[in-house]
């Protein structure tokens, strides 16, 4: 079946058979950014976001997705300008093996958007669908926060 | 003298061995820094590249067929059916791969683990086990195809408690021929490894000591949760050479083991690792790369294979479950005089670290405090259950609950504080570890001293940090009360006598350094690290150093990514090519000048930001340098590599601290501040050693309260899920305050100690005390599930309401 | 994986998608959100019908109810300001504590409901709220669709009425009810509950329900007997009433067992949870 969707401030249209999901498409697609981790939308790993919020493109069927707007980590911040989440994750040492983190940035740009001075309870009940092994979430919080209060002071 | 004439003066003096004899931290440059992380930012952005990130024209996809027995031969294989669903290419199972016996282990040669594997076996052993596996054009065929291959089974009696395991009469699990270990290896007994060792006369200790306390202790299964799961995929080149782009931890362990199992010559195997999504230890097994790569021999295809969490949870690797024994003897004054342990070592279905794991369960715990005589028993034993191998803490994580809770008991029946005993007993700089040499890896070790210790440091700071005098005063009145515990810890630092790194350096145009490693970033920061250590030795700046690691065709060899070796092996490999590479520049200088009628001597030179400089007259830069030996004179690549190997094998040490709320009520435990002192040598660099330590913490917190493999009775794993498998998350993790604690290692790169897994040895123990501080109850099995505490509460009050009676 | 799946169908009327859901040939099911169906036990299923273009996602407060469509996502529900006054405390806790965040911005609360499972927070909390559901049936025989109105089935076999029901709607008085709260508890911060309890003031009474999780748990239990003690207290607190209230919640409580708790531990978490509940209702705990 062909899906027409809004990626990354693009219109497309897509080939995909029903019973695939977002993150197999959007990967096929070359967005590989988004990844893959358990399958069951409990890791965050695949997060995206689905019309500004946050959606776990693994168990979002690619047919479920037509019709809106999805971002993916590759629309945010690039090489030449990270977003400021981006740099607070680098700056922080809040990345390790990094396969958490595009999700993680998804989450916190979700969150900061609605809510531009999260509390740390909130930020980290926005992280705690992320599974992330290395880093036991010290740093993570402490970025998004760094992030949060960074963009607060320019806008 | 200035500053830069001292550092000279240190490099010349470490020449050859790349030790350092002084060692101001003040001095370095790069090293002690938070640079950026060479990697952070394509990770930020989504642009890391992992396995599964490279997609091939006309790949095959895999799917694996697994046992829903937990003890059966394979009586046929039909798979007709599924041939018959379109797109499937191949069916792979025990009838048409070699049989040759192997360990995933994934460890140095000869590898200290049984031969108990085979691609497929005949006999499936545990829920989960190998059956067969099928190649197609879709992953969704191949997994219809799986549905539909015929397998019949002639059922076994499975066996799941490893008590059970030896007795006389079990089932035997390991009844092929060809499986061999170690000579201790008992196979008729379902024993995969055991272990008897005695240091000092430890009978004549326990009759002479004031106390002798025994408590027995179990800990369960842990799963690694990598976030990103195993994954390889496979191709041909154009060489018609096998290309493996896998997620491991040990390359060139991968590439031996798979020339010899898929019977090709090595030399035609080239490993790569792209970005890995976390290791943990689970990807030091070869665990599923021979699957696709014998896909990719037989099709001449691309073929990938790519586990699914539940797949992972069951059918990759643990953490060994133990059942430990403590007995200590001690003088009523607090001197510990003996020490023995007893461990019986659940390894499931096949041996993998069966007894490496177990004897570093001794070997990082026993020598902790001083005491004239030891005791290390330890069995290893297979059952139908999921396969344990390396995990993160590699035996540390077991020992540590066992001792350090065992030391709080004891502080207890003695009357002493806790940390005072500690202190009273703690090994210290200039001690010998006394059971180094008894418990090498598969053979005798090397004997080891202590040099760089500041355990009573961390000790101290620890305790001001979390408030330890607020222990005995802590409101306890209501129904959720508070309580504190502590832990001391130690790990090691590679494997020594066995680690091995190495490095190959060369100087480029601009003056910056391709840096080849062997070693492994799984997401640790190594590529960082060893950047940091290169451009220190070089006199650089971080972004001069251009890494790339581990690829067997194109960086020197490594045996990889564990042990906590890579900063203490692999650094020093990298120290000493670097130091190679000065010496060329030096020489490349003094040669430049020489031709330009400015002699000079080579031993008046040093490096300094990016040039030679000499006493009088201007400097060469790295860049000129560069340019004249490459095109104008005296032609030739500056470059050098370096290897590493090391006798020693210094501990880091930590005192860990934590501060938990039990609701007595729901038996729910909160853990409202953890703090960790470390002592890892000098941090290259602090806030990834600070990272290390907090995802090492929250991982073994995870394991004293949530983590465990629930069975049904038929050893099947019931929380295959990351929904019902319970990991701590950003909102379960306390307040966690690291305090890098320094010392100087002589033997480390600039200083450095291991630091990765030091703190999973330290969450177990630290809340089970802190838990027994608040509630006056001591756990002695981990989990601590709200249903445990909530049942021992219960009892604990209707024992107190009798004794009131 | 679906293995099976072949059609996707996005109905945008609910005759259409009652149609479709009634395929002779194939076993269709109804896609919400996805996090339940998505997830699991889906091998064999061949048609899906998402149900996002029918319309039935609005919330609306006024004229003394809410009004949430089946569609809407539990993350709308947790921020939506009409529910953030302690009368509807009850859903919004439900709401905020499945999962995470990401699976609360798909998950819907028709979705929620209809999957009947045990481990879940939300039917504790519409039940004590006095929840109605408004249902769209299709008449075979007289080919059309039918409306219905019904309580929230609190009562074994009362689920009865939703199969091959398209659930439209919830309705939830708020007139009447003074006052809710929910206490839940699962083996880590993000979890299925081990034990949910719910109450709620509505008029003179109070109303107990709890979900006992396990997989042979019936799925809701209103307490009845606890509902009499508490509704007199409402006038007249005795000192010990966490005491009989505890006794009274144990009573009535089943014990179920499964694979993460035994049905004794579950039994005693319900009710220190349900004594905790009502200490909120009666003002002597934080509501959350």
């Amino acid at each position: 079946m062909k899906i027409e969707l809004r990626v990354n401030d693009r219109d497309v249209s897509w080939d995909c058979e029903p019973h695939e999901f977002l993150t197999e498409v959007l990967r096929r697609n070359g967005l590989t950014g988004t990844k893959r981790g358990c399958e069951s939308g409990d890791c965050g790993a695949c997060a995206v976001m689905l019309d500004g919020r946050e959606a776990p493109s693994c168990i979002v069927l690619a047919a479920q997705a037509a019709g809106h707007e999805i971002t993916t980590i590759e629309s945010i911040g690039s090489f030449e300008a990270p977003h400021a989440i981006q740099e607070a994750f680098v700056d922080r040492t809040a990345i390790q093996c990094g396969y958490c983190t595009p999700g993680m940035v998804i989450a916190a740009k979700a969150l900061i958007d609605r809510n531009p001075a999260p509390s740390e309870r909130e930020v980290r009940r926005h992280l705690a669908g992320h599974v992330c092994r290395c880093t036991g979430h010290v740093k993570p919080v402490a970025a998004v926060l760094e992030a949060a209060r960074g963009m607060e002071g320019e806008s | 003298m200035s500053r830069d004439e001292r550092n000279q003066e240190r490099r010349e003096e470490s020449w050859d061995t790349g030790e350092d004899r002084v060692g101001e931290q003040d001095d370095y440059r790069v090293v002690g820094k938070n640079e950026r992380r060479v990697d952070a930012l394509k990770l930020a952005l989504g642009r890391g590249t992992y396995t599964d990130d490279l997609a091939l024209e006309g790949t095959l996809h895999l799917k694996l067929l697994w046992s829903p027995h937990a003890h059966a031969h394979i009586v046929s294989i039909d798979t007709s059916a599924a041939e018959r669903v379109p797109g499937v290419v191949l069916i792979l199972h025990h009838g048409n791969v070699p049989r040759i016996p192997y360990t995933t282990a994934g460890q140095g040669h000869p590898e200290p683990s049984p031969y108990d594997q085979f691609v497929f076996p005949r006999k499936v052993r545990f829920v989960g086990d190998r059956v067969a596996c099928v190649a197609a054009e879709t992953e969704r065929a191949a997994a219809r195809a799986v549905q539909l291959i015929d397998v019949e089974y002639e059922l076994l009696e499975p066996v799941f408690d490893p008590r059970r395991a030896i007795e006389p009469g079990a089932p035997v699990i390991h009844d092929e021929p060809e499986a061999a270990g170690l000579p201790d290896y008992d196979k008729k007994r379902n024993i995969a490894a055991q272990m008897n060792v005695t240091h000092g006369d430890i009978d004549a200790e326990l009759d002479r000591a004031d106390l002798v306390l025994e408590r027995s202790y179990e800990v369960p299964y842990q799963h690694h949760a990598c976030l990103e799961p195993h994954v390889a995929l496979t191709w041909l080149d154009e060489d018609h050479r096998l290309v493996v782009r896998v997620a491991t931890q040990v390359p060139f362990h991968s590439r031996r083991i798979l020339a010899r199992i898929l019977r090709i010559p090595l030399r035609r195997i080239r490993v790569v690792k792209p970005r890995i999504g976390g290791g943990f230890g689970a990807k030091q097994e070869i665990l599923l790369e021979d699957l696709p790569a014998l896909v990719t021999l037989r099709t001449g295809r691309p073929a990938r294979l790519m586990l699914s969490r539940s797949e992972e949870i069951v059918s990759s690797r643990t953490r060994h479950p133990q059942l430990l024994r403590w007995k200590s003897a001690v003088t009523k004054e607090g001197r510990i005089l003996a020490q023995e342990l007893d461990v019986l070592a659940n390894t499931g279905a096949y041996g993998a670290h069966a007894l490496t794991v177990q004897t570093c369960t001794a070997g990082k715990t026993l020598p902790l405090y001083r005491a004239n005589a030891y005791r290390f028993l330890m069995k290893t034993v297979y059952t139908n259950l999921p396969v344990a191998g390396a995990f993160r803490g590699y035996g540390g994580p077991q020992g540590f609950v066992a001792l350090e809770c065992h030391m709080d008991e004891l502080a207890e029946k003695l009357g002493i504080d806790p940390l005072e005993f500690r202190r009273m007993n703690v090994i210290g700089p200039g001690h010998d570890n006394a059971l180094a040499q008894a418990l090498g890896e598969g053979k005798e070790g090397p004997p080891q001293k202590i040099r760089s210790c500041e355990v009573l440091e961390c000790i101290e700071r620890g305790q001001e940090a979390i408030g330890w005098d607020r222990r005995a005063s802590l409101d306890r009145s209501g129904v959720v009360k508070r309580g504190i515990g502590m832990s001391c810890l130690m790990h090691g630092s590679g494997i020594p006598g066995v680690d091995m790194g190495s490095a190959r350096v060369k100087l480029n145009e601009d003056g910056s350094f391709n840096l080849h490693v062997g070693a492994t970033d799984i997401g640790t920061g190594s590529d960082t690290i060893l950047s940091q250590i290169a451009a220190e030795t070089l006199c650089v700046a971080l972004d001069k150093v251009v890494i790339y690691s581990s690829d067997t065709d194109h960086t020197p060899f490594d045996t990889g990514a564990y042990a906590s070796s890579t900063t203490f092996i692999s650094g020093m490999a990298v120290k000493k090519s670097c130091l190679g590479v000065v010496r060329q520049l030096i020489e490349a200088a003094a040669e430049m000048w020489r031709s330009r009628g400015e002699p000079v001597s080579t031993d008046e030179l040093w490096v300094e930001q990016g040039n030679v400089r000499r006493p009088e007259g201007s400097p060469l830069s790295f860049s000129d340098i560069c340019l004249s030996t490459f095109y104008t004179h005296d032609q030739h690549q500056i470059m050098d590599h370096g290897s590493h190997m090391s006798f020693e094998c210094p501990p880091p040490f930590s005192a860990d601290f934590a501060e938990v709320e039990v609701d007595t009520e729901t038996g729910a435990v909160r853990v409202l501040k953890y703090v960790a002192a470390v002592d890892c040598g000098v941090a290259i660099h602090p806030a990834s050693a600070e990272g290390q330590t907090e995802g090492g913490a929250g991982m073994s917190m995870g394991y004293a309260l949530s983590e465990h493999f629930v069975f049904d009775d038929t050893g099947r794993v019931l929380n295959d899920t990351f929904r019902d498998y319970k990991q701590f998350t950003a909102l379960d993790m306390p307040h966690f305050e690291t305090i890098l604690i320094r010392s100087f290692e002589p033997a480390g790169p600039f200083g450095a100690k291991s630091v990765s897994e030091i703190p999973t040895d330290g969450p177990g123990p630290t809340i089970a005390n802190a838990v027994a501080n608040a509630i006056g109850i001591r756990f002695r099995e981990l989990p601590l599930t709200p249903e445990k505490i909530r049942r021992a509460w219960i009892d604990h009050r209707t024992n107190v309401e009798e004794l009131v009676k | 994986m679906y293995l099976s799946l072949e059609h996707y169908e996005r109905p945008s009327t609910v005759e259409e998608c009652l149609r479709l859901l009634h395929h002779p040939d194939e076993e269709a099911a109804i896609l919400a959100g996805g996090t339940e169906l998505n997830v699991r036990g889906h091998e064999a299923l061949e048609r899906v019908v998402d149900i996002q273009g029918l319309g039935i996602d609005r919330l609306r407060v006024d004229r003394g109810e809410v009004r949430i469509g089946a569609g809407t996502t539990l993350a709308r529900i947790a921020e939506h300001r009409g529910l953030a006054e302690p009368p509807m405390a009850a859903l919004r806790e439900a709401a905020l504590a499945f999962a995470n965040v990401a699976i609360q911005n798909r998950s819907t609360m028709g979705g929620r409901i209809m999957i009947d499972r045990p481990d879940q927070d939300l039917p504790p909390a519409l039940a004590v709220l006095g929840a109605r559901l408004r249902l769209a049936h299709f008449d075979r025989a007289e080919e059309r669709v039918r409306e219905v109105e019904i309580d929230y089935p609190t009562r074994d076999g009362a689920r009865a009425a939703l199969e091959g029901a398209l659930l439209l709607e919830v309705i939830i008085p708020v007139d009447g009810t003074d006052a809710s709260a929910l206490r839940r508890m699962g083996r880590s911060a993000v979890d299925a509950p081990l034990a949910t309890v719910a109450v709620a003031i509505r008029g003179d009474r109070v109303r107990v329900a709890a979900n006992m999780q396990g997989s042979t748990a019936d799925s809701l239990r209103l307490l009845e007997k606890t509902e009499a003690l508490a509704s007199a207290w409402l006038s007249r607190r005795p000192e010990g009433w966490r005491d009989e209230a505890r006794a009274s919640l144990a009573a009535e409580l089943e014990a179920y067992g499964d694979d993460w708790a035994s049905g004794e531990y579950r039994r005693d978490l319900g009710t220190t949870l349900g004594v905790r509940a009502l200490a909120v209702l009666f003002g002597e705990e934080e509501l959350s």
